[in-house]
């Protein structure tokens, strides 16, 4: 069954009540990766003490957040009284089943072109309670293929074992307003700047189980994930992002659709409610101040049922609008899809 | 409090992907030929056992693709899982030069047949869904030994 997947934008809103250590580590991430490693040892003595680790695992959880497969499209929005940011992330791409011929499964491929950013303005003191502002802009680009299998259990269930590999750039630029560094070669710096480079690999095992049935004409869809993700950080810019870490996700999802008497260009057009939850397993929940994202909502989908190129199937495009809702994370979804 | 809906970047990314994607897929797509008179073609996602009351033998791609004579045709095709074999037998009336094609695209029935009409250079149109006349479940392990009597 072919089908296609396509990007979804979102708008989060997190509670403001990130505490101020949390965004020092999400500001360091960045802060950190530029062309000399000695100006930023200076940089973290002057601001606060923060361990290697924090940084790699902050460095670690956005890409996660940004390229894990299953992930949807999202923004995400942070205005507190010490930080105003923006994060986006989004995917553009296609999954779907292809016959193997005389054997019961089929097989399962996808390929997507994922991107990120996060912008941050961060309103932070030195050790010795001058005021300092990091301006933080992060980028990640990249793509992600996956390849596997798809074994039909019955006619309502099927599992699918699936190997990815996603492959990012990033970049990452900073500005130290406020602070000034004296350097081991006894230069003085003031406001400095830092600019890095990094490319982030993984490599990403996935179970996943999708259950169907049909209730006259209502359609329930009911699927879990999860995903052992292998990362990889290679960076020339920064010894601190060389590194490699295991992680885990999961994510749950239920859907239900129905019929609606509207038609267009003699298609028609179905309503659907879904519930949804993604869990950053590993995730230290100081990394980007969330571990978890459950959302409800609601949306159309105008089944065009086309054949691009006369190769895979598109069955629908369409709108939707879900409430996110969790201990750390409140806002609404806002977006496209394709399947 | 700032929202931005959709950034300039999100946009450049999504162009780029969308332009990406399309070569890709234009590099190993391949429109299958229709046989040559009154003929239509009936490809299938799942082996197809008979056609018109003929079981389908010779090669394995005969299972898949059959030209099939315009009329009324009437295909009998299996949809395998572990658990069950669906034997799904559909008839409809095949009109010539046409592509036909039977698929699983999660509906209420396993499996779907579609006529495919081309609606410009860029894609075809799936239309006129036909369910099966009817679906019969067989545990696997029923559908095997009636598929080879000498089977244990």
């Amino acid at each position: 069954m072919p089908g296609s997947e396509g990007s979804t934008l979102t708008i989060l809103m997190l509670k403001s009540s990130l505490p101020t250590a949390l965004i020092f580590i999400l500001s360091l991430v960045t802060g950190t990766v530029q062309a000399d490693p000695s100006d930023v040892q200076q940089a973290l003595e002057q601001i606060s003490s923060i361990s290697e680790s924090d940084i790699r695992e902050s460095a670690i959880a956005f890409f996660n957040t940004s390229t894990t497969p299953g992930l949807e499209g999202a923004t995400l929005s942070i205005d507190t009284a010490d930080r105003d940011s923006a994060q986006w992330r989004s995917s553009l791409g296609f999954e779907a089943e292809f016959t193997i011929k005389n054997y019961i499964m089929n097989g399962y491929w996808g390929f997507a072109l994922v991107g990120g950013s996060m912008e941050d303005t961060i309103y932070l003191e030195t050790v010795n309670g001058d005021p300092v502002v990091l301006d933080v802009r992060r980028d990640l680009i990249g793509a992600r293929a996956n390849i596997g299998l798809s074994l039909p259990v019955d006619k309502h269930l099927k599992i699918r074992p699936l190997f990815t590999i996603a492959i990012s750039d990033y970049h990452a630029e900073t500005d130290v307003d406020g602070l000034t560094i004296n350097t081991p070669s006894g230069d003085t710096i003031t406001n400095p700047s830092y600019i890095s480079n990094a490319t982030m690999l993984s490599s990403i095992g996935t179970i996943e189980a999708a259950y169907i049935r049909w209730i006259r004409q209502g359609k329930l869809e009911l699927s879990g994930r999860y995903n052992f993700i292998h990362n990889q950080s290679i960076s020339e810019d920064n010894p601190i992002l060389d590194t490699d870490t295991w992680n885990r996700t999961s994510m749950l999802k239920g859907m239900y659709s129905n019929n609606t008497p509207l038609m267009t260009k003699g298609r028609p057009w179905r309503w659907l409610v879904y519930a949804s939850h993604t869990n950053f397993i590993t995730i230290n929940k100081s990394a980007l101040g969330y571990t978890g994202l459950f959302e409800v909502g609601t949306g159309l989908e105008w089944h065009l049922n086309i054949k691009p190129l006369d190769w895979f199937g598109w069955q629908s495009v369409g709108i939707k609008l879900g409430v996110i809702t969790s201990r750390d994370v409140e806002g609404i979804n806002f977006g496209l899809t394709a399947r | 409090m700032k929202i931005t809906l959709l950034p300039a970047t999100s946009f450049r990314l999504t162009a780029t992907a969308l332009l990406t994607s399309c070569i890709f897929i234009c590099s190993c797509v391949q429109t299958p030929p229709v046989k040559q008179g009154n003929y239509a073609l009936l490809l299938s996602n799942y082996p197809i056992i008979q056609i018109n009351g003929k079981s389908i033998e010779g090669e394995t791609d005969d299972s898949y693709k059959q030209d099939i004579k315009a009329g009324e045709n009437t295909a009998l095709i299996v949809y395998n899982t572990y658990s069950y074999d669906y034997f799904c037998s559909f008839t409809w009336t095949a009109e010539p030069r046409l592509i036909y094609e039977v698929t699983d695209q999660e509906n209420s029935e396993s499996l779907t047949l579609y006529h495919w009409k081309r609606k410009n250079r860029l894609w075809a149109q799936r239309l006129d869904p036909v369910d099966p006349t009817h679906c019969e479940r067989k545990p696997r392990s029923q559908a095997e030994t009636e598929a080879d009597p000498t089977a244990k």
